[in-house]
């Protein structure tokens, strides 16, 4: 069971200096992007989201919320409804730059209210960021608390905790969400913790059942046939081996709460005062054949985004799990 | 960089504005189709011409009020017509002109055009047709089935067909009365009307209502039923002594006492009242059976078909909210037909995709949300088999600021926000461009608004946005509007659905015109927000407000402003400039005085920044429905603005032989 | 055996009870309530509070929230989940007629999931890291990525003009009714929640079947010569198929979620159209009962899959 790079097994011991852990680390970087070219990719993305997140509004273009106008040489100060039935825009001295498709000066169009679709589309990365990640940390931390302590001791511990776990998890997840959304008010903070609440049964879940495959273990058995504490196996012996676990939930988690929000925008019920990728996938539905912009390029966002995730937690899990190690 | 943009747009929409010509063709050919009818949009009841023939006599007699509105708004309707059918000439000459320069326009196309308004004029003449099943589209709750209770529209969307009024409208839209119960009425003086009741109407004989053991099904329907229901609102109580919900309490306490003798019935008013009349068509003033009505008091908001009985042309079968909704012919209706036998109710659909699919393969006969575009581009796609009508919309839109709480205790704040809203970006962003701007009298109370060119003297109307939001600004920092921290700006749920992002683009709208950020956009539903205004509780508010039900918009103004009425939720209290000008306006007979007066008092509200209640536009809403459906309408591309459930009711048809109805599944009601 | 069943099914309904709670008081702190949203379509000054109170008073609204409760958890145990504020039908009758719409779906999505997911699943891990996998998880990922709203939002669009795709208001059929029909209905909702679901099975059945390579019970059996396909169906399948079982069980709650979307956008009468719509309006009972079944179904699958997961592995010891 030995692995053939010590120094990036155990990166806990500190006899390492700090440059061959960076330099271990580059290597490390090096070798991912080598061996796993989706997982690359994958993180490609996660970068530039993260990167366009952080500097939206230097690489949007536009503000956000600009509504683009011109003025109407067709104006008429009382059309009839004939007239307007004709020519709608012509009861407005200005007309809102709406619906417009992708060109130089727009590149993802206008929607409805003549605001830049590629400006929104970079700005709801930040949303979309702080929700995947944000919710997926709760989900796990909390996850990771309960599910460890739930496997390791099980007996009547176990017993209760598992049995709140199947009353949120026995929930239907949307509904969940749409109550504790709705009961307070919906911001985005409120929607991360809601996200993360829901997320709970099913990140214990999988990390208890990991921790049970590690706890029949001979190591552990034998961990604790010489006494070793309770804090240490779990320290030791159980954490490190539910890594590449915790990553995958953590990975697969990110993702899925970037469209669980998505969803729960999309129905209406998502953030506020915030540009969501949802929400402008329900705005511009309704004439998709028409403008299909603004949904086409938010839920491309979406579907980019997220698969990123999954391609970067894919490839982590393969690298990560010392048993799929060097294959 | 916009203006080549803009004129990119109208590139992109070259081929729908051809379209669009083609049916602003066809208008032409519809309003000179009317002309040539006259006025009588009803011929086909047996029983109108007679009636709406007394009544005009009667008004020819006392030269009132009404009437000469009635005929100016006709002559503004010829005027209209002149103009339409002029520009109609140019429109085709511009065609022609088009047609002959323009080398995509091919022969095939042309020809198409001309069997299309062909085809458009003969659907417009087709003599209706017995028989059939309209489906039509409905809300999954209800307020109350009792009429006089009920507050909400969706009530009247089944009940307009099944229980009858004393009048009701020939044109909701100019307010010309037809007979309902009462087959003809006089107004001896201001203060009087008689009412002649119709012989021979009986209370439904079967079906749900029929059935209730409280009913009496096939009853005679007597002149003591009517007052009762009249008296009963007026005290607004209930048989336990508890106030009810009767929301047109108000109008119905103008009548001082009711006559009644040998099939007539005569409403003694308090005081004179131009506005009474118009009143008894308004569509929620249905007259349901005493003894029933008085048996389903303690549970009428749980609505069923058994709760209801009429003297309606239709009988209710069932009324499940949410799941169906269905009405049959009535064989005792004292006018036969003919019309559809059937409605069919659907719930309405969360999903415009889903309703548009549903209209598309038939299984609805019309489609009204969407967007103006897509209701084209759908129409395009069957210029053959559908058409395209538009209509005023009833329901203004209008931001509110409640005038009790900081910061709208400052006279200044309500103004800068009055100047703040850019109504006709608004109406674009929110309406696709079809909707004009509204003062206090919405537009669509056309003899009582104030006239667009007018309106646009008005800052807040204004066509120079620029100075309007440099006076805004000049007052918001008069009143340090900066230091007033956030404001949440509430929107109903029901709007940001149908409208999503609206909610933000309003913050934003305000926001970006006092250079801020402190406007944020909430969501409420309608379950809160109306409370709050009762309670005048609430803070902010944009959305649809309260709809309009009649053309007269001399009560709707006062039921907003008068400083003890109902609806004045923004404690507005001018006895002198309000209060007194619209008594007198309401008590006025001549319509230029009164229409004076209204003036006068719309020009001081919009002074005042309109009191936190600041109209923003009503909307023109296209339908576009398959051609076998044959509603009511007020000429071949208009629908009536005003609520038409009765005129729906007896007018709609189904052409069985018209070509759209080709795979159309047959919608089933539940039989009696 | 008998003895852990029964131990189960006791605790599932403690969950169950955590459930209802949950739910009653997650419903009850909401803002508004059934009887002020009947009020939403008003569009004349007769809204007044007296009028709501009435209207509270009427369903019941107006009592204190522990009698409520009280009432609430006392019907429950007698089977009875109310009358739904809406439609005054009792919850079971609604459950009753939208219940086959939601099967219905549930499985064609579970058959369109599983149908892809398996095959492409052993695939993807037959041939690690070549090009098949990289496609196949390619488009496994995009899938999975590919919000379910927005393709078939997108779906529905390029399907709209071949007419394969039916909407029924009235009367929708259902499989053994109609089963064409009911197969067009269903087109888009069943494929669009098929293939999202399809990768979260793909993607673990992979990942097990990748373990299980290499453990030395396969090294062995490549040792002793065994043809590929003998090696991948006896022993790989066999041996990954467990976790893959798990996600069946939790994929029905999953389902259950993603179709709330679906049924909204298709109008498919089901369960998941009708807890949105409950929410919505505050239909109360009709939520409660709702959420509870819904509870209910997944607790007991749970428990199923647990007691299938004992039987197939030794290694795992219900007590």
């Amino acid at each position: 069971m030995t692995p053939p790079d010590a120094s990036s097994a155990l990166p806990f011991e500190d006899r390492i200096s700090p440059l061959a852990r960076f330099t271990s680390a580059s290597r490390a970087l090096g070798r991912f992007f080598r061996q796993k070219r989706l997982g690359g990719f994958g993180l490609v993305i996660v970068l530039v989201f993260s990167v366009l997140a952080l500097f939206a509004g230097a690489l949007g273009r536009y503000d956000s919320t600009f509504v683009f106008d011109a003025e109407n040489p067709n104006f008429k100060a009382d059309p009839t409804v004939a007239e307007l039935a004709e020519d709608p825009d012509i009861g407005s001295p200005r007309v809102v730059a709406q619906y417009q498709a992708p060109s130089g000066d727009h590149w993802f169009g206008t929607d409805r209210f003549g605001r830049d679709i590629y400006a929104r589309v970079i700005h709801g990365a930040k949303l979309a960021m702080i929700i995947g990640f944000g919710a997926s940390l709760i989900a796990v931390a909390a996850g990771l608390i309960i599910g460890v302590i739930s496997a390791y001791y099980l007996g009547w511990i176990d017993l209760i905790v598992q049995r709140v776990m199947d009353a949120i998890y026995a929930f239907p997840f949307l509904i969940l969400i749409l109550l504790l959304v709705q009961i307070s008010e919906p911001s985005t903070r409120n929607v991360v913790f809601a996200l993360g609440f829901g997320g709970i049964p099913f990140a214990a879940r999988l990390i208890r059942s990991a921790v049970l495959a590690v706890r029949g273990s001979e190591y552990v058995q034998a961990a604790r046939v010489i006494g070793a504490s309770d804090l240490r196996i779990m320290l030791r012996h159980v954490l490190p081996n539910i890594g590449a676990v915790l990553i995958i939930t953590f990975s697969i988690g990110i993702g899925a709460y970037i469209l669980a929000e998505a969803t729960v925008s999309f129905l209406g019920a998502g953030p506020r005062g915030e540009i969501s990728w949802g929400r402008m996938v329900s705005s511009g539905r309704g004439e998709l054949d028409i403008h299909p912009w603004e949904s086409v390029f938010a839920g491309g966002a979406i579907t980019l985004l997220v698969m990123a995730f999954n391609l970067l937690g894919d490839a982590l899990r393969d690298v990560l799990d010392p048993r799929l190690r060097g294959v | 960089m916009n203006e080549r943009n803009y004129w990119m747009r109208l590139r992109d929409r070259k081929i729908s504005r051809r379209a669009m010509l083609r049916a602003s063709g066809r208008a032409g050919v519809g309003v000179a189709g009317l002309a040539l009818v006259g006025c009588g949009g009803d011929d086909d009841d047996d029983d109108q011409p007679q009636a709406v023939t007394q009544a005009q006599q009667q008004d020819q007699q006392q030269q009132q009020a009404m009437q000469e509105q009635q005929q100016q708004q006709a002559m503004q309707q010829q005027q209209a017509q002149q103009q339409a059918s002029q520009e109609q000439q140019q429109q085709q000459a511009e065609q022609q002109a088009q047609q002959v320069e323009a080398q995509d326009q091919t022969q095939q196309e042309q020809a198409q055009q001309q069997a299309e308004e062909q085809a458009a004029v003969s659907r417009f003449d087709k003599t209706p047709v017995d028989g059939g099943t309209i489906v039509d589209i409905t809300a999954v709750i209800f307020d109350s089935a009792d009429a006089s209770q009920s507050v909400s529209s969706e009530v009247l969307r089944v009940l307009g067909r099944i229980q009858s009024k004393l009048l009701r409208f020939a044109n909701p839209d100019s307010g010309e009365l037809a007979a309902d119960l009462a087959s003809g009425w006089e107004t001896p003086d201001g203060q009087t009307v008689v009412l002649q009741l119709r012989e021979g109407v009986i209370w439904h004989a079967e079906g749900p209502g029929a059935d209730h053991p409280a009913s009496s099904a096939g009853r005679p329907l007597t002149a003591e039923d009517l007052a009762w229901n009249i008296d009963r609102q007026k005290a607004g109580l209930l048989q336990d002594g508890t106030e009810g919900a009767f929301g047109r309490m108000g109008y119905w306490s103008s009548i001082d006492s009711i006559d009644i003798d040998a099939g007539a019935m005569t409403l003694n008013l308090a005081s004179p009242n131009a506005a009474f009349l118009q009143g008894l068509a308004n569509e929620f003033n249905l007259m349901g059976q005493p003894e029933l009505l008085i048996a389903i008091e303690p549970d009428a908001v749980n609505v069923s078909a058994d709760k209801v009985i009429g003297t309606g042309p239709y009988i209710l079968t069932e009324w499940l909210p949410g799941e169906s909704i269905s009405a049959v012919r009535n064989p005792d209706y004292h006018s036969p037909g003919p019309r559809a036998h059937n409605w069919v109710w659907n719930q309405s659909f969360e999903d415009p995709t889903a309703y548009r699919i549903a209209f598309e393969q038939k299984q609805v006969d019309s489609l009204l949300t969407g967007g103006s575009e897509l209701l084209q581009s759908i129409h395009e796609g069957a210029p053959d088999s559908t058409f395209l009508t538009y209509k005023g919309s009833a329901f203004p839109i209008a931001a509110y600021v409640n005038r009790i709480f900081e910061p709208w205790t400052d006279p200044r704040m309500v103004k800068a926000i009055d100047l703040a809203i850019d109504r006709r970006a608004l109406i674009q962003q929110l309406a696709q461009g079809l909707g004009k701007v509204s003062g206090p009298v919405p537009w669509v109370q056309e003899a009582w608004a104030i006239p667009q060119e007018e309106l646009a003297d008005y800052a807040a109307y204004g066509l120079d946005r620029d100075a309007a939001l440099r006076e805004a600004n000049e007052l918001w920092s008069a009143a340090g509007g900066a230091e007033v921290g956030d404001i949440d700006w509430v929107n109903s749920e029901a709007y940001e659905a149908t409208r999503p992002g609206s909610t933000e683009a309003v913050a934003q709208m305000f926001n970006q015109a006092f250079g801020t950020d402190q406007f944020k956009g909430v969501n409420q539903t309608y379950g809160e927000i109306f409370p709050a205004w009762f309670e005048k509780t609430f803070t902010t508010f944009f959305s649809w407000i309260p709809n309009l039900t009649v053309p007269d918009g001399r009560a709707d103004l006062a039921a907003a402003f008068k400083t003890d009425a109902p609806g004045n939720y923004f404690s507005v209290s001018e006895p002198d400039e309000i209060d007194a000008k619209l008594d007198a306006a309401i008590q006025e007979f001549d319509y230029e005085t009164a229409n004076g007066l209204v003036r006068e008092v719309q020009d001081f509200i919009i002074e005042n920044g309109q009191f936190g209640r600041h109209i923003i536009y009503n909307a023109v809403e296209p339908t576009v429905a398959w051609n076998y459906l044959h509603p009511a309408l007020k000429s071949e591309t208009e629908g009536y603005t005003f609520e038409s459930e009765s005129l729906q009711a007896l007018d709609s048809w189904i052409d069985p032989d018209d070509p759209s109805i080709e795979g159309r599944p047959e919608p089933e009601p539940r039989p009696i | 055996m008998q003895q852990y069943i029964l131990r189960r099914a006791i605790l599932n309904i403690f969950v169950l009870w955590i459930v209802a709670t949950l739910v009653f008081f997650a419903v009850h702190v909401l803002p508004g309530n059934f009887a002020a949203q009947q009020f939403a379509g008003a569009n004349l000054g007769g809204v007044t509070p007296e009028a709501i109170a009435r209207a509270e008073a009427v369903l019941g609204l107006d009592k204190p929230v522990f009698e409520q409760y009280g009432t609430f958890l006392w019907d429950l145990v007698q089977f009875d989940l109310g009358e739904s504020f809406r439609s005054k039908r009792s919850v079971w009758h609604e459950l009753g007629r939208a219940v086959p719409y939601s099967i219905e779906l549930g499985v064609l999505i579970v058959l369109v999931g599983f149908t892809i997911a398996i095959p492409v699943g052993i695939i993807s891990a037959v041939k690690q890291d070549q090009l098949p996998d990289y496609l196949l998880r390619g488009g496994a990922i995009f899938a999975l990525a590919a919000p379910v709203f927005w393709t078939a939002s997108i779906g529905v669009i390029l399907v709209l003009q071949w007419d394969l795709f039916k909407i029924d208001v009235d009367g929708q059929p259902h499989l053994w009714e109609d089963p064409r029909l009911a197969l067009q209905w269903y087109l888009i909702p069943m494929f669009a929640g098929g293939i999202a679901s399809t990768a979260t099975t793909m993607r673990l059945l992979r990942s097990q079947m990748l373990e299980v390579l290499r453990e030395d019970y396969v090294v062995t059996a490549r040792a002793k010569g065994l043809p590929e396909r003998t090696i991948i169906l006896r022993h790989v399948l066999r041996n990954a198929w467990l976790p893959v079982l798990t996600v069946m069980g939790l994929t029905v709650a999953t389902i259950i979620g993603s179709q709330i979307v679906l049924e909204q956008m298709f109008n498919v009468p089901g369960v998941g159209r009708l807890l949105f719509q409950a929410i919505t309006l505050r239909d109360t009972p009709l939520l409660e009962g709702l959420v509870l079944v819904v509870a209910f179904v997944v607790v007991f699958t749970n428990l199923f899959v647990d007691l299938l997961y004992g039987l197939l592995d030794p290694r795992v010891r219900l007590a």
